[in-house]
């Protein structure tokens, strides 16, 4: 019940901050797709600026839960509350990322449908497999990030250093072949990559189920990690006393 | 001096919000990262030195367009606004002496692109010509900065405002996106920072005339510093008058 309601109160409070949404989920994806649809653009080519937004958000917004808890004075009450925090968390990263995934998604729809681009996805139900799998990747994403982020007072230059990396790195818009050799393994940690193999699979009518696997298993990796950076914050707050909370 | 003091002052409140630690570990890995994205991004899309050298001037935008907001809002946030409304040196004044280090900043960030992602590109001495022109264009976006943060300094937007102005200059500059795709782009891009700074350098890349877009280019740039100027004058005026400069 609790990770209903730390949901729905995380949707509210990024509705009310409309500006962030706008920024995120309309700005980010229209620019992205003015640059890269020169020519009929393929349905990867559509998902891949939808991960890429969709990561840059999650960075933003539900890595920064927890930084914005302790800016508004909330994060010892949550810390120290009846309810487990973790659920808290949890119902909020899972909160941001479907309505960053909705606005995202509304947007390159509205997009395509408006400049005239018609993209076929051959096998709808995977894909919508594929991008609630998304959904979970970046609640995922967002509990390990928030909880890092909160241990240094300069979150937003480590939120910037996060999102390039995985840009970079994850053969959305760069295919992996482009980078060096020496480079090319570290993308392999990376779940997007895997997720958007599976996506762009999907659409072609062609869905490769070890991307899938492989995509679902680093999920599990982040949500794990993150589990034990929570800890990390939890033990500095409440049993060493070193992480200011307000 | 007191000028001088007000650098100084710059500096030191740069360095609090941003220290060597941070820039060298997180905020120049991160340009750099950036950088490489926008010219391999520009590689694969078959744009090649169109995309370098638009990489170069995106790369600037996180330090001047983005990063001067906090040059206001900082005064904002400490409750010393209305302190400078008494200084004896303008508010215009002091908020652009103030963004030095931010210049300064966009400036290192174009040079450590131009050194990381220029031999990706294979353009590393054709560009380098084109680097003071480069300069003009951080004048500029750090003009538009400061202009776009004067309309929201009051507000709860300054975020929302400087990185919506980025990402309108990175669509409508022709910095990843060729000009003639989408003629709105052009129009707006015609009056914001980068498009003829841009048009000088890949026109001093190809040997043809630049000085005219690099004139076009410093116009805008005084354009916005006159709106930034005069945005901050008024707020002065009417907080003066109306008793609204807290902020708070």
């Amino acid at each position: 019940m609790i990770f209903f309601a730390a949901m729905r109160h995380q949707m509210a409070l990024m509705r009310a901050s409309w500006q962030f949404l706008v920024l995120l989920g309309v700005l980010q994806p229209v620019v992205y797709l003015l640059i890269v649809l020169s020519s009929n653009p393929t349905a990867a080519t559509v998902t891949a600026v939808m991960l890429m937004s969709f990561w840059g958000s999650t960075v933003w917004s539900g890595a920064g839960i927890l930084r914005r808890e302790k800016m508004e004075g909330t994060l010892a009450p949550t810390m120290l509350g009846v309810r487990d925090p973790r659920l808290v968390l949890l119902g909020k990263t899972t909160g941001a990322s479907l309505l960053i995934l909705v606005v995202i998604s509304a947007t390159v729809s509205l997009f395509l449908l408006l400049s005239g681009h018609a993209v076929v996805i051959a096998m709808p139900f995977w894909f919508a497999v594929g991008l609630a799998l998304v959904a979970v990747t970046g609640t995922a994403a967002g509990f390990l990030l928030s909880c890092l982020f909160l241990l240094s007072r300069y979150g937003p230059q480590l939120s910037a250093l996060a999102v390039a990396p995985v840009t970079l790195l994850s053969g959305l818009l760069i295919p992996v072949s482009v980078l060096p050799g020496w480079i090319q393994p570290l993308s392999w940690v990376i779940n997007l990559r895997w997720v958007q193999e599976f996506l762009g699979g999907a659409a072609r009518g062609a869905p490769d189920f070890t991307a899938l696997g492989l995509g679902a298993v680093l999920t599990v990796v982040y949500f794990v990690l993150g589990a034990v950076a929570f800890e990390r914050v939890a033990v500095l707050a409440r049993k060493e006393g070193t992480l200011d909370l307000s | 001096m007191i000028y001088l003091e007000v650098v100084r002052l710059g500096r030191l409140l740069f360095r609090a919000s941003e220290p060597w630690s941070i820039t060298v570990t997180a905020v120049w890995p991160r340009v750099v990262l950036q950088g490489l994205f926008f010219t391999l991004l520009g590689q694969v899309l078959g744009l090649e030195e169109h995309a370098f050298a638009g990489a170069l001037a995106i790369t600037m935008l996180a330090s001047t367009v983005v990063g001067v907001a906090d040059v206001p809002m900082a005064d904002k946030w400490n409750r010393t606004y209305s302190r400078l409304r008494l200084s004896e040196v303008h508010i215009p004044l002091v908020f652009a002496l103030r963004t030095l280090p931010m210049i300064l900043h966009g400036g290192m960030a174009v040079l450590l692109v131009w050194a990381v992602a220029g031999p990706v590109s294979g353009l590393t001495l054709e560009v380098l010509p084109t680097l003071p022109i480069y300069a003009v264009m951080l004048f500029s976006t750090t003009a538009l900065g400061l202009a776009v943060v004067a309309q929201v300094v009051g507000h709860r937007a300054d975020v929302f405002a400087g990185n919506a102005a980025t990402w309108l200059v990175i669509a409508c500059s022709g910095a990843l996106v060729p000009h003639g795709r989408l003629p709105v782009l052009d129009a707006v891009g015609a009056v914001l920072p980068v498009r003829h700074g841009l048009d000088a350098v890949r026109s001093a890349m190809a040997g043809g005339p630049w000085l005219t877009p690099l004139l076009w280019e410093a116009a805008v740039g005084l354009g916005w510093a006159l709106v930034a100027w005069l945005a901050y004058l008024w707020q002065g005026n009417r907080a003066r008058r109306l008793g609204l400069d807290d902020y708070s």
